[in-house]
């Protein structure tokens, strides 16, 4: 696997240890949603990719040049959890201002953005609503034509529209550059859309993690039925929600193994259907 | 635009994709040597990942549903198996009798529709192994 990102074993305490053996991969040219609980891990990982935080162990590869340099910065677009910008400037002055960093800046994608996201030119970025703000951000991240976009929770605080428009914007520079996205989201459904693989942290370290089509084929809700109310349920069940003789549960199996795990226990297939990304991350999180 | 996707159903979105055209093509709504959008289209318009595009596309070609011909875009393809419409009239009163004796079972519209696509899903993966 061609990979734009590669982060391996790391280790951060603060008052608590916040990540735990953080390990994950981006393929090149992906759209990778991450995911997981607010305190999993996310932004503090993203933090370390970025160079603003060190961990205690392990290592990071940005791009195939090591960890996060001067140069490899010039070919990232960063949008921060905290979406603060220049306090003494304004808007105007904050893009041109970051324009000057960038050679290959976008002043075409710089345009249309300016009309799409409706960003005040004049006003101080200090004024400017969350959202604005947000969108301001993504506009100087994403113009400079970088290689590998992180963006962490970009669509927090954007209207409907907004983050529509975000999404079409993604979609369009992986298909016009071949760009590699790395974006952090609460939005389920913006990982079911646009993403093509996702990683899913909890407790400080990757917990699920692969295409989006695999792990949608692989997880599936099934209901099963118990017999008669004398059969146990089996042990390899335990953990699934019983309601009377009905147990649900998500499984990971193919259909094939998991028919004849059931024939074996001697319980019957009610219906098997794929299991949504909202199912597959709750049980992900209850662990 | 001939695909709609539903992103939240827990299938794939290149296996819906293909669904659709495979759909389409036996409908008679798409015709052999007839052009389909191209991936950068498809992903702009639906807003979804260029790469499952790309990849649905791929199993098209695979399973003989499209060509692609570089550089000049995707085709339904020629000589595929297009059922003649006698074919689906058949198959129209076969579905028509089996609702009405899965209705007589007592199942509603649908715990019907979910086990067709339950049976459907396995149908497909099955295929793809």
């Amino acid at each position: 696997m061609n990979t734009a990102l590669k982060v391996d074993n790391l280790v951060k305490t603060y008052d608590h240890r916040a990540l735990d053996r953080m390990s994950f991969r981006v393929p090149r040219g992906s759209i990778c949603g991450f995911l997981g609980p607010n305190g999993a891990g996310k932004t503090t990982t993203l933090r370390i990719v970025m160079g603003f935080a060190f961990a205690e162990a392990g290592s990071v590869d940005v791009l195939g040049g090591g960890a996060m340099s001067p140069q490899l910065l010039q070919r990232i677009g960063f949008v921060p959890e905290v979406k603060e910008l220049y306090p003494f400037a304004r808007a105007g002055e904050m893009i041109r201002l970051t324009r000057g960093f960038y050679p290959r800046w976008d002043y075409q994608l710089e345009a249309e953005l300016l009309r799409d996201f409706d960003i005040p030119l004049r006003s101080w970025c200090t004024k400017l609503s969350k959202g604005t703000k947000t969108r301001l951000a993504l506009l100087l991240a994403v113009c400079r034509n970088a290689d590998l976009l992180i963006l962490d929770e970009p669509t927090e605080g954007l209207d409907p529209v907004a983050s529509d428009r975000l999404m079409r914007l993604l979609v369009q520079q992986v298909a016009d550059r071949q760009v590699t996205v790395l974006f952090s989201t609460h939005q389920l459904s913006e990982v079911e859309q646009i993403a093509d693989y996702m990683v899913m942290v909890n407790h400080g370290r990757a917990v699920l993690e692969g295409s989006l089509d695999e792990i949608r084929q692989r997880h599936q809700r099934v209901r099963i039925v118990i017999d008669n109310d004398r059969v146990e349920v089996p042990a390899a069940f335990s953990g699934w929600r019983r309601d009377g003789r009905f147990l649900t549960g998500l499984s990971h199996e193919a259909p094939a193994v998991l028919a004849e795990r059931f024939a074996a226990a001697g319980v019957t297939v009610l219906d098997a259907e794929p299991a949504t990304l909202k199912e597959v991350f709750l049980a992900q999180a209850e662990k | 635009m001939i695909f709609r996707i539903n992103p939240q159903s827990g299938v794939p979105l290149y296996l819906q994709l293909i669904e659709q055209v495979r759909h389409a093509i036996e409908s008679g709504a798409l015709r052999p040597g007839e052009q389909l959008p191209g991936i950068r289209k498809v992903a702009e318009d639906m807003v979804m990942n260029p790469n499952t595009v790309a990849k649905a596309y791929r199993e098209m070609e695979h399973a003989g549903l499209i060509v692609l011909r570089h550089g000049a875009g995707a085709f339904v393809a020629g000589h595929h198996p297009v059922p003649e419409t006698r074919a689906v009239q058949r198959a129209r009163s076969v579905v028509q009798r089996a609702i009405s004796t899965l209705r007589d079972l007592g199942l509603d519209a649908g715990a019907i529709r979910r086990l067709v696509e339950s049976e459907l899903d396995h149908r497909l993966e099955e295929t793809r192994k």
